[in-house]
């Protein structure tokens, strides 16, 4: 077992009262799968990662990663926050080495280990370009090469295709597709497109209103490698009903 | 190139239509020499008296390049201190705002008392004119860095000095910057005013001695190599900034290429 979230709580104290917003998720996670979460905008997904990596404590609950625990310690995932985050000061590749820096590794090597990657990430001769330069597509796979250079063996991803347009969208997830296999992780995913979360997922979990609970989960028996004429199959259709029927459900 | 030529274009022909209108307006009107010299004038003026300006441009140069680099050294290293201890924020930074209504012109006559005549209460007051503007810039661009940022960094299992050296010193650069872009106008004129009340030499003497001489062809002339070499520090810093801050010019660009093609 990779990670187990136990009966995480998070409130904060919002003008007299406490707002909930995670309320009892408790969810383990098996080494090398890939979890989607779903829910309502503003229902504490982001909260969720940000528990799960250490940037906040929870008010109650416990982190555990390869059974350690390790609630409110930084260091342990690679996190892809919400925005690229991508420091327009440092080119592709230095930005790429951002976290062998704070570890304290050989920047030198890890420079040469990024810019292997490049041709990966489909951002071969843009090595030393700053961001400013960089298409919405070509900064979400920065950001991702950024991830990877972690050297972490769990991924939390926060929409990170939430700003593209649809077909570069389709593109990055069959391309994140081939990351995965090309290095296998352990993977949270969060998306607002169910035919997102289908197509790339082993798990999808769906999160009620604020405060999250985990309201049901679907397991995805799709056939890997994924391919994009899943997308019609029966199977698919069926998956992407019943989440959006639990997504919308009245309390 | 077409576009570079576009945009200095105008201002040029600007200024030469103003001299041109000035020399007419002088030669026409007769007035007096003394009150006001034609551009010509001032040019003659100019080369009879290269060599006596270039002995007084000297040390008022030494004067406004060392304060200068006092100053911007000290405001820069106030400023990371400022952003790194919150009491000296809460405790000095507010002063510092408030001292910046303190003219300088009324401090330095005390810095002449203390330190006499020489290179040193002049180089201190040059330092004292361009270290507010550097301070005041540099602690905005440090807090205010981008939070999500440095919560990437944390996330990565950063410590508060990686934090400081990796997100808020790179992106407070622009700003300290900037602060040091007005620095480098005040710099020359600092200079000046420090010679005015009391030295030996310097094109503050220089316009001294010209106003009491009723040379006003020679104020031109220092006017001239004032904003002259105002410019060319700015044009210094503008320099280093451009090879040390590349990211802020292609943001520039990549913007205004934007706006072209919407
Ligand atoms: N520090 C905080 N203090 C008070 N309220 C907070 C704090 N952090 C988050 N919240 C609240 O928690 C709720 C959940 O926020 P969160 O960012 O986790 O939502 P989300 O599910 O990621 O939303 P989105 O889909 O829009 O990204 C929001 O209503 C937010 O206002
Ligand atoms: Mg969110």
């Amino acid at each position: 077992m990779k990670l187990k979230l136990e009966s995480l709580e998070q409130s904060y104290p919002v003008a007299q009262i406490r707002r909930q917003v995670i309320d009892q998720i408790t969810l383990t996670v098996e080494e090398g799968t890939f979890i989607s979460i779903i829910g309502p905008s503003g229902c504490g997904k982001s909260t969720l990662f940000n528990i799960i990596s250490g940037l906040e404590r929870p008010t109650a609950g416990r982190v555990i990663k390869d059974g350690r625990e390790i609630t409110g310690e930084t260091g342990y995932v690679s996190y892809m926050l919400q925005k690229d985050c991508l420091f327009p000061w440092r080119t592709v590749l230095e930005n790429a080495v951002l976290s062998a820096e704070v570890a304290g590794e050989n920047k030198r090597k890890a420079l040469e280990r990024a810019e292997e990657l490049l041709s990966v990430f489909g951002l071969k001769g843009y090595a030393n370009e700053y961001p400013a330069r960089l298409s919405g597509g070509m900064r979400q796979r920065a950001a991702l090469l950024r991830t990877v250079m972690a050297n972490q063996d769990l991924w939390l991803l926060d929409e990170p295709m939430g700003s593209l347009d649809a077909l570069t969208r389709e593109r990055m997830q069959d391309w994140l597709l081939g990351i995965l296999e090309q290095f296998p992780k352990t993977v949270l995913f969060i998306t607002h497109s169910i035919d997102e979360a289908v197509y790339l997922s082993d798990r999808v979990v769906v999160f009620s209103p604020r405060p999250a609970r985990i309201k049901d989960e679907l397991t995805i028996h799709l056939p890997r490698p994924r391919k994009r004429e899943l997308m019609t199959s029966e199977s698919f259709l069926q998956a992407k009903r019943w989440l959006w029927e639990k997504l919308h459900e009245e309390e | 190139m077409g576009e570079r030529l576009r945009r200095i274009l105008p201002p040029v022909l600007t200024v030469i239509l103003f001299l041109i209108v000035w020399e007419a307006g002088v030669r026409l009107s007769g007035i007096e020499d003394w009150l006001l010299p034609a551009p010509s004038g001032i040019a003659i003026s100019f080369a009879e008296s290269w060599e006596l300006v270039q002995r007084h441009t000297w040390p008022t140069l030494q004067e406004a390049t060392l304060g200068f680099v006092l100053g911007i050294g000290v405001a820069l290293l106030l400023a990371v201190l400022i952003d790194l201890f919150p009491w000296l924020r809460r405790g000095v930074y507010p002063l510092l705002i408030g001292s910046q209504t303190v003219p300088i012109i009324a401090i330095a006559p005390l810095l002449i008392l203390w330190f006499g005549y020489g290179l040193f209460p002049k180089v201190l007051i040059v330092a004292l004119v361009t270290f507010f503007p550097v301070v005041v810039n540099t602690v905005d661009g440090l807090s205010s860095a981008d939070s999500d940022q440095v919560r990437l960094l944390k996330s990565m299992g950063a410590n508060d000095w990686q934090i400081f050296r990796l997100v808020r010193f790179p992106q407070a650069l622009p700003s300290f910057f900037s602060g040091m872009k007005i620095a480098a106008t005040y710099g020359i004129l600092g200079a000046v005013i420090a010679e005015w009340l009391g030295a030996s030499e310097g094109l503050g003497v220089f316009l001294i001695r010209s106003q009491n001489s009723f040379a006003a062809d020679q104020v031109f002339v220092a006017i001239v190599v004032i904003t002259f070499w105002s410019l060319v520090l700015f044009s210094l810093v503008q320099l280093i900034a451009r090879f040390a801050t590349p990211w802020v010019y292609i943001e520039k660009k990549e913007n205004r290429k934007g706006e072209k093609e919407t």
